[in-house]
């Protein structure tokens, strides 16, 4: 908080992005009442499940993970693999950026509203749903970036990795069946994808069953096992610049 | 000309050599296109009549892949970093002027992103059943002179915004200020014509409809020759503002400007 104007500044334009894609959306529901099956208000919900999961990304992770290829070709990967702490904890969480605090915000404000124009009546047990949905669906999100910033053990530069995230969050932003057309191809190939935000919104509107729940569990776990063996199989093929 | 040259064999080396990096930004220009597009699809048309028909949303944004490529810049984040770090110096010695250089490394990297994006493009034109408009060669000159003028108007307030530094600390919130409204006013986002009308008649008065829509919207063939002519006309204002605040800006930044050894 030492530099308030920047942070004030900061919340401004992630709130304003917000504003904008969901201004975008009802651009599209003034030619229809449907995408796909999803209405605007379910629609919004996504985009809230969505923005939370991203705010709370760019909070913590985001940063240090994008940063894997700049830390690989300088040796600075070094002062994380040399202290007693997790490698990847401390590698993937070492700096915080609390000015992303707009997005989470107006995340939860849209999937509060959301949850308003949809009659969901508020309770704990919603309230525990929405928990674990997201905590799962960062997770998923997490395991999937940092199978990518792992590619950056491998190849001399990775700049476009900021690319790579940028493709991928602009799909999560719209219901992923659409890509897919529910077909069971499309959706095994881009299931990392599908449990970020897309099944944790199908979950609560009742789309499927709540047994689902189960299938979002056990994917993010699987994503997250398959990320985690990857860091540490690309870890063995880093060599700083002093050893 | 031989420096451009010089500056311009540098350039489209050094993008040669990470290939990767290029065809990742390719990606990542095509991804909000096809997200956009996507949806369209899905959008069932109610009643009321949309003002492009999906056959010209296609177009739309397959044309846009190409020009969004062409009016791109990433100058202006590069350019902040290095006023900030000291690292402008030696241009200020050099005997070439520092917008030679940039533009040189702009366009071959650009050059570069279309080989990687065409296949793409043909990719996505066949899924989405794209059809070549029917346009006559005069409305295609005009196209590729807004384009032109577009790309050029585009690059320089890039670079405005990026000599920012001289005077700001941190100018990277008022370059996001200046994407989100430019995703709003070029229709990069969504086609001009499909947002509400005061947002289109606001649009006529800034510079991000005629570095985006204006070339699209002769591609759609929506404009009468009129709005045509004044169309060019405001493009080719916008391109002596832009460039007359370049100069100024640079003039008085580099009068500010102080490095270590300066």
């Amino acid at each position: 908080m030492e530099y308030r104007a920047n942070f004030i500044l900061w919340l401004l334009v992630e709130i304003a992005f917000v504003a904008v894609q969901v201004g975008m959306v009802s651009v599209y529901f003034n030619f229809t009442d449907n995408i796909a099956g999803w209405t605007k208000p379910q629609v919004f919900l996504l985009i809230g499940i969505f923005r939370v999961i991203e705010g709370i990304f760019h909070m913590f992770f985001f940063q240090n993970l994008l940063n894997f290829p700049e830390n690989i070709s300088t040796g600075n990967m070094d002062l994380f693999f040399t202290r007693p702490v997790n490698s990847l904890f401390l590698s993937s969480s070492r700096y915080h950026s609390l000015d992303e605090f707009g997005t989470f915000l107006v995340g939860i404000a849209l999937v509060w509203y959301s949850l308003i124009q949809l009659q969901f009546s508020f309770s704990l047990l919603l309230l525990f749903e929405l928990f674990v949905l997201f905590f799962f669906g960062l997770l998923t999100l997490y395991s999937i970036i940092l199978i990518f910033s792992s590619l950056s053990f491998f190849f001399t530069r990775m700049t476009a990795l900021h690319s790579v995230y940028d493709v991928i969050t602009k799909a999560l932003r719209i219901p992923i069946n659409i890509i897919t057309k529910d077909s069971f191809i499309g959706n095994s190939l881009l299931f990392p994808l599908l449990i970020v935000a897309t099944l944790p919104s199908q979950i609560l509107l009742g789309y499927v069953t709540p047994i689902f729940i189960t299938l979002e569990i056990i994917g993010s776990l699987a994503i997250f096992m398959v990320a985690h063996k990857f860091f540490y199989f690309a870890l063995r093929h880093y060599s700083s610049a002093s050893s | 000309m031989k420096k451009a040259l010089a500056y311009f064999r540098v350039s489209l080396t050094d993008a040669l050599e990470y290939r990767g990096d290029i065809i990742l930004y390719v990606l990542s220009g095509v991804a909000l296109p096809v997200t956009s597009l996507l949806l369209w699809n899905a959008v069932s048309f109610s009643e009321s009549s949309s003002p492009l028909s999906p056959p010209e949303l296609v177009r739309y944004y397959i044309f846009l892949l190409f020009v969004g490529t062409w009016v791109s810049s990433w100058t202006s984040y590069f350019l902040s970093r290095d006023i900030r770090l000291g690292k402008i110096s030696p241009w200020l010695v050099k005997p070439a002027p520092f917008l030679l250089y940039q533009a040189s490394n702009n366009i071959s990297e650009k050059m570069l992103k279309t080989v990687y994006l065409t296949p793409i493009a043909f990719l996505l034109s066949f899924i989405f059943k794209f059809t070549w408009p029917s346009l006559s060669p005069s409305k295609w000159l005009l196209f590729g002179l807004t384009f032109i003028l577009a790309a050029v108007i585009f690059f320089l307030i890039d670079i405005c915004l990026g000599l920012l530094a001289f005077w700001l600390d941190d100018s990277s919130a008022v370059r996001e200020f200046y994407s989100i409204l430019n995703l709003i006013f070029s229709g990069r986002l969504l086609p001009l014509y499909t947002l509400p009308l005061i947002i289109q008649n606001i649009s006529f008065f800034l510079p991000f409809r005629y570095t985006l829509s204006l070339p699209l919207e002769i591609i759609l063939d929506k404009l009468s020759s009129m709005q045509l002519i004044q169309g060019l006309i405001i493009q080719i204002i916008f391109l002596i503002i832009s460039f007359c605040l370049y100069k100024f800006l640079w003039s008085r930044g580099v009068r500010k400007y102080s490095a270590s050894g300066h």
